[in-house]
């Protein structure tokens, strides 16, 4: 393009130009010809109430969060009260086998 | 005000960006001076058009006189000059400056046309030369040049067809006025006026040919190469344009020589265009007149706008389904334009996870449907008139067996929520159609049609309950409308009035139907359940406890318990006056439970104690009357007595292993597990209420005693069965109840709760072996590709299989098992990263969190048994070349990964998971010394372990090295020997980049 040449200090142009201006007759004629790839088919939402189910329940954090069989919200309150890792200092190092004998 | 002073020194191109005058008055100024000195103001306007594209150079008058073949020169004397500071020019610039000079950009040079339109339009001074100008303005391959000039030109040509316009209309008047006035008689005419409306005729078809020449001008110069810009921007607000064109003067544009631009571009690959497009489209189809003429061009590009409803851009289809409605509506040739299967492909978009989407099909299925249809819905075998949705109803039940897509309403209910929502919420109706007979057969719905509208009902009655879509949908906000609040309420008030009389009848009607009623019990768990206390509906409480307590009974489906089950729990709300009521009812109920149990129980002993095997209906009997005790047990306190009953199965189980039937000691199992939890909540209460004072301690000493004993026994017979047990069921509710109870029996118990510290459990080490074994048994598998198991199965397969992997995994991560157990498991993280990825790492960074050090030494540890295997498989000769070593570096590397970034924060586990390797790597069989020819033979470990040098802080890798030279010697570091190599390549990454690069 005329006039965008380093005539002066030989800086690199920040000014866009568009050295190809137009789409040309054969990539015209190709839109037409062939969509596919501006095409997709239907991602639908869960098929049955227990994949909606499991879409809602089964990711990371609830999977963390939750006991792994059903039950209420009473026996889950139970088993989520417990996850976390503060725990007696007297009961820090003791194993299985040491709780059972005492 | 300082507001209204502008600078005399100001440009026109800073006074329309800074949008402090209107437009109007900024035209009008221009006109005075155009009036007093057309040269200068056209010098303005030039430099305007130059300015706005964000040139900073100035056109001055001597280089107009100089211009020879039009612009040119200036044009590439401006690039020069452009002084540009990015790559960003006014219409597209970020930033407070710019944002709205593209739309006064417009405004002006409307104004300018419309301000310009009864004079200086035709001089041919003042238009030649600003068109000649953005003309070859659109042709420069400067971008903003040619961007800018397009946009001042396709808004210009639309000043210019509203000019055309207003011609055509006075032309019609003056044409009407001549002709009247010649048809006159000759003796009242007036000659004299007859030349002055010739004369104006005259003018006014001169003017209107001078625009037209304009206008093509226009389009042939800068429309028809701009349309097909480069860029996308560009091109769009061509077909943005036209489409205005079509609309206002359809006469001379709603032709198919200018649809066809629009037609083509739909094709455009980028969504914008192609939005345009379409937005231009709606804009002509929503007008009936304009619609008639759209029939060529409708037969001919409807197919690409049905494919279009499936665009990868969802917005595009959104206005695709949109445009399709218009069409419907107002394209009623005389053979309709969609065919069936058009239609087809867009009514199942109301089953899209994406919510706009399925709404806009909802909305094109609700106008084939549903909207004005009259339909006789007919009468009642007794007599009633039907509800007039009953036809519609029945029509969406049809619509839905016939889509084959969803096996549930969720999804379809909520698509056409918006849109058919009286007729989705006339529960009445809905009440009515499943339990009075119809006069007429052919309004009768079969059984499978029924449920279908049983699912509906109970869909919908959610759906109004809670105010907002079903999970599982995306692309709207999720975020409750006060509005919707409202009406979630009043909703609320209405079905629950409703089907607190209805709903006993249709359990009544339909308990048989496991499918309906496990439906139908969800109902009451959306009531307000204050109604029935106000509206004094008690009586019909009771007829529903009455109608689940049958449901129980002839029920053993788990759908249908669970789903009594958590109703129960919800209407024993004690906020509820009606609460006591439940209580007795649900109590009655578990009590004669309890006693079937026992019979059956008693029975079942007695057959198998005199050696023989109880028959199948005696099986059958406990199995079932123990499952509904245990569905039971899932929502609420049962308050059994019934541990020693049930633990005895158990007990004869483990005396004599084919004593016990399968299910049997499955459903014992499940039984139990919610019994201990239940006892401990119990115990949990009484220690709390026993903090005030010392009443009953005695008792709460022994129930924890008690419950404890039961806890040991119970996590001894499922670590037994998980391990011998050769049914997988039996193996996979032990892991479950292990690892829930392993968390609910933790050390943390002790920490909410102090006094019950006897109550802790911790799995001794072969519970956890055992538990890892499971895992490996049943979740790293590769799954048996059943033949006719379809994905929906596999899905779900999966999920199960991704439940008891977290079972684990919740373990690990707030240290209740070993954390070096889970070695095995953080190794399948590439090979199983689609199925279990996230959990996986959810793990490792949770865990890491926890503690750092033996996070880094298990995933030492993983690396190191993965090693030693493939070694072994290898016949102790690693392949450098093979895909399991490329496995192991991949891996080393994506646990690499996981460590983050800050570095200060982990070296601790860095420098240890270092150590671990090295000794690892140098290890030999004891006998053997540390041979300096012999290399040891894990030594290639560190061609794995080099993966996390690079997060090793410089300090650190200094101590790591000096960690590596004590235990090597010098010689192996210049041992030409390849097999030293891993060796050398590992010291190198520690040495590179360290304080010190040679040692001492």
């Amino acid at each position: 393009v005329t006039g965008v040449r380093d005539i002066r200090m030989r800086r690199k142009r920040k000014l866009i130009v568009d050295h190809v201006m137009e789409l040309d007759g054969q990539t015209m004629r190709e839109q037409l010809k062939d969509f596919n790839d501006i095409i997709t088919t239907l991602d639908m939402a869960p098929p049955t109430k227990r994949l909606m189910q499991w879409k809602e329940m089964g990711g990371v954090d609830k999977l963390f969060a939750l006991p792994s069989k059903t039950a209420g919200d009473d026996v889950n309150k139970i088993f989520s009260i417990n996850l976390h890792t503060t725990i007696p200092d007297d009961l820090l190092d003791v194993t299985g086998t040491q709780l059972h004998e005492q | 005000t300082m507001e209204s002073e502008v600078s005399s020194n100001a440009t026109l191109f800073e006074i329309v960006r800074q949008g402090k005058m209107a437009m109007a008055t900024v035209v009008d100024d221009w006109i005075e001076a155009y009036k007093s000195d057309r040269s200068n103001a056209v010098l303005d306007m030039i430099q305007f058009f130059i300015h706005a594209s964000g040139c900073k150079g100035t056109v001055t008058p001597q280089m107009l006189r100089e211009a020879t073949e039009g612009f040119q020169d200036i044009i590439k004397r401006m690039t020069e000059e452009f002084d540009e500071d990015s790559g960003d020019y006014p219409l597209i610039a970020p930033g407070l400056q710019y944002k709205k000079f593209k739309s006064n950009f417009c405004d002006f040079v409307q104004a300018l046309i419309r301000q310009c339109q009864y004079q200086i339009i035709y001089d041919q001074f003042m238009m030649d030369n600003v068109l000649t100008l953005l003309t070859e303005l659109s042709n420069s391959q400067v971008r903003a040049f040619r961007h800018t000039s397009t946009l001042a030109a396709m808004k210009l040509m639309t000043g210019l067809v509203n000019v055309a316009l207003q011609l055509s209309v006075s032309l019609d008047n003056a044409i009407r006025q001549y002709d009247a006035e010649r048809n006159k008689a000759a003796s009242k005419r007036a000659s004299e006026k007859l030349d002055i409306l010739l004369q104006k005729r005259k003018e006014l078809e001169e003017n209107q040919s001078e625009i037209e020449g304009m206008l093509n001008g226009i389009f042939k110069g800068i429309f028809v190469h701009r349309y097909r810009d480069f860029i996308a921007d560009i091109r769009a607000l061509c077909m943005e344009e036209i489409g205005i064109w079509m609309k206002m003067f359809p006469k001379v544009f709603l032709t198919d020589s200018y649809l066809k631009y629009v037609g083509w571009t739909l094709h455009d690959k980028q969504k914008e265009v192609r939005s345009k497009c379409l937005h231009s489209l709606i804009g002509l189809y929503s007008d009936l007149e304009l619609a008639r003429d759209l029939k060529l061009f409708t037969s001919r590009f409807k197919d690409r706008i049905v494919s279009m409803t499936l665009d990868k851009e969802y917005d595009v289809a959104v206005h695709a389904i949109k445009l399709l409605i218009l069409v419907l509506t107002n394209c009623g040739y005389e053979t309709p334009v969609l065919t069936s299967d058009d239609c087809e492909s867009v009514y199942q978009l109301v089953y899209s996870c994406h919510r706009p989407v399925a709404v806009a099909a909802a909305e094109f299925l609700n106008k084939q449907l549903f909207l004005n249809k009259e339909v006789n819905p007919g009468y009642t075998k007794r007599g009633r008139r039907r509800s007039s949705n009953a036809p519609l109803i029945t029509d969406l039940v049809l619509f839905f067996i016939e889509s084959e897509l969803h096996e549930h309403t969720t999804y379809l209910v909520d698509s056409l929520w918006e849109v058919a929502g009286g007729m989705l919420k006339d529960w009445e109706c809905m009440s009515n159609m499943l339990l009075e007979e119809p006069a007429q057969d052919r309004d009768a719905l079969d059984q499978k049609q029924e449920s279908v509208l049983v699912d509906i009902m109970v869909c919908s009655v959610k759906q109004a309950a809670e105010g907002c879509p079903p999970s599982g949908r995306q692309g709207y906000n999720k975020k409750m409308a006060s509005k919707d609040r409202r009406v979630a309420v009043e909703d609320k008030a209405r079905l629950t009035e409703h089907f607190i009389v209805a709903l006993p009848n249709l359990l009544r009607k339909f308990h048989i139907d496991k499918e309906k009623v496990a439906g139908l019990l969800q109902i009451p768990r959306y009531f307000d359940l204050e109604f029935y206390t106000t509206s004094r509906l008690e009586k019909h409480l009771d007829d529903l406890l009455k109608e689940i307590a049958v449901v129980i009974e002839k029920h053993t489906d788990s759908e249908v318990l669970e789903q009594a089950s958590h109703t129960y729990r919800f209407l024993c709300n004690d906020e509820y006056t009606i609460s006591s009521r439940v209580n007795i009812a649900l109590r009655a109920v578990i009590d004669s439970w309890f006693e079937n149990f026992n019979l059956a129980l008693a029975i079942f002993k007695e057959a198998t104690n005199q050696g023989d095997e109880a028959d199948e209906e005696e099986v059958y009997n406990v199995v079932q009357s123990l499952k509904r005790l245990t569905h039971l047990y899932m929502f609420n306190d049962i308050s059994s007595d019934l541990y020693n009953q049930v633990n005895s199965i158990l007990v004869m189980h483990y005396d004599s292993m084919d004593s016990v039937p399968e299910p049997m000691l499955r459903q014992a199992i499940k039984f139990i597990y919610y019994d201990l939890i239940y006892g401990l909540s119990k115990v949990k209460n009484q220690s709390e209420g026993n903090e005030a004072g010392g009443l009953g301690s005695h008792d709460a000493k022994t129930a924890i005693s008690q419950l404890r004993k039961r806890v040991t026994e119970y996590l001894r017979s499922c670590e037994l069965s998980l391990v011998q047990s050769p049914h997988k069921e039996v193996q996979e509710a032990c892991y479950m109840s292990l690892c829930d109870l392993l968390v609910i029996f933790s050390p943390q118990l002790a920490t909410s709760s102090p006094t019950l510290k006897p109550l802790v459990q911790r799995a001794p080490d072969a519970l956890q072996h055992a538990l890892v074994d499971f895992v490996k048994e049943f979740v790293f598998t590769v799954p048996d590709e059943e033949e006719d198991e379809d994905d929906t199965a596999k899905i779900d397969a999966l999920h199960r299989r991704r439940s008891l992997l977290a079972g684990i995994c919740k373990l690990f991560v707030f240290s209740m098992i070993d954390l070096r157990h889970a070695a095995f498991i953080f190794q399948q993280y590439i090979r199983y990263y689609s199925d279990y990825g996230d959990i996986i790492k959810e793990t490792i960074s949770r865990s890491r969190h926890i503690n750092k050090v033996a996070c880094a030494q298990t995933l030492a540890l993983s690396l190191m048994k993965l090693f030693r295997d493939t070694l072994a498989e290898q016949g102790g000769q690693l392949d450098h070349g093979s895909q399991q070593y490329g496995h192991m570096k991949e891996l080393a590397r994506r646990f690499a990964l996981t460590f983050g970034l800050d570095q200060v924060k982990t070296r601790d586990a860095v420098a240890e998971l270092h150590k671990e390797g090295i000794l690892f790597a140098l290890k030999r069989d004891d006998g053997y010394p540390q041979d300096e020819f012999i290399p040891p033979p894990n030594l290639s470990f560190l061609g794995i372990l080099v993966e996390f040098s690079a997060k090793l802080m410089k300090q650190d890798k200094k101590t790591v090295v000096n960690y590596l030279d004590r235990r090597t010697k010098e010689s192996m570091l210049t041992n030409q020997d390849p097999d030293w190599i891993p060796l050398i390549t590992y010291h190198n990454s520690l040495v590179q980049g360290a304080d010190d690069d040679v040692r001492s």
